[in-house]
């Protein structure tokens, strides 16, 4: 008998991610919705050692979540670093060679999952920096006005 | 036929056309992932949790009736909670797919009307859905609703790998 959906769910009591009443305006909102899914991601991964978190749980599918890891950690720094802020470089973890680098790649090793996690933290510490300073950005680029 | 990916590039009217735009766009995979699948695929289960593609259809159904018409809205829905028996995803063996996904398109209608009818700040009605909550506003529910087909789409990829290895967006 499958378990009742319940019964898969975290105690609310444990959950790590923000409950509290909804913030007000789109950015924050956005934000919000942003961070929470980071959480899910964090929260997913919780309390696994390597060998679980590279293991291809539902092959042969090459997903894992050490993979989803890396994927993620490039996707934020695509959209934040690369486009919005422009200032290119490459993807950590896949190339034009190698499309599915950050999947294929993921192994079962310490070593790769700190170097993901680390990139991961990295690349959401700069979009959340460059979230938050995008109004100053834009009013100085309209006339000048810096500070506050 | 899919819906277009709603890419970040490609212009839209308003936001309130985005977020429908992605709504559309995970409608219409969810059905191609469920097309084809042979009856006991769609009936049965790969996954440890027990769901099934056709119950996560109904679901994902109702999930858009109760926020946006018995929440957003506030009118009376019968059985708002019909997608659940005994805390569980149910359909009936009875029920055909035609006629789900028929329920979903109705429903689609309906939830571009609620969301084209009113203001993204604009907060729903008052009633049950908020569970003693103060109504959520237009965007967040639309919002909810994107996340939400987001993740069960996710699902459905991989378990239509699992079934016959097709992959994709």
């Amino acid at each position: 008998m499958p378990p009742r959906r319940a019964d898969v769910f975290v105690d609310p009591a444990d959950d790590p991610r923000n409950d509290g009443p909804s913030p007000a305006g789109e950015r924050a909102t956005l934000l919000d919705y942003l961070t929470f899914q980071r959480q899910t991601l964090e929260l997913k991964c919780a309390g696994l050692d390597a060998a679980a978190l590279a293991r291809r749980s539902v092959e042969p599918s090459t997903m894992s979540l050490l993979g989803l890891v890396r994927h993620l950690a490039d996707v934020e720094r695509t959209w934040f670093r690369q486009r919005l802020a422009g200032e290119g470089g490459v993807r950590r973890f896949s190339s034009p060679d190698e499309p599915d680098g950050d999947f294929d790649g993921a192994l079962p090793e310490q070593l790769l999952v700190d170097e993901a996690w680390a990139a991961w933290r990295e690349e959401v510490a700069f979009a959340d920096a460059w979230v938050a300073s995008a109004p100053d950005l834009v009013r100085e680029r309209i006339d000048g006005r810096v500070g506050q | 036929m899919s819906e277009p990916f709603p890419s970040p590039t490609l212009p839209f009217v308003s936001r309130t056309e985005v977020l429908l735009g992605y709504l559309a766009y995970f409608r219409s995979v969810l059905l191609e992932k469920l097309d084809g699948l042979p009856e006991a695929e769609l009936r049965g289960s790969r996954l440890p949790s027990g769901w099934s593609p056709i119950e996560l259809l109904r679901h994902l159904t109702y999930v858009e009736r109760r926020w946006l018409v018995w929440g957003f809205e506030g009118e009376a829905v019968p059985d708002p909670w019909g997608d659940e028996r005994d805390g569980r995803w149910y359909v009936a063996p009875g029920e055909t797919l035609e006629a789900l996904v028929a329920e979903l398109a109705t429903q689609a209608e309906r939830t571009r009307a609620v969301a084209l009818a009113h203001e993204l700040d604009e907060v729903g009605r008052p009633g049950e859905r908020w569970d003693g909550a103060p109504p959520a506003t237009l965007e967040r529910v639309l919002l909810h609703l994107v996340q939400e087909y987001a993740r069960h789409v996710g699902h459905l990829d991989v378990v239509r790998e699992l079934v016959d290895g097709s992959v994709g967006e």
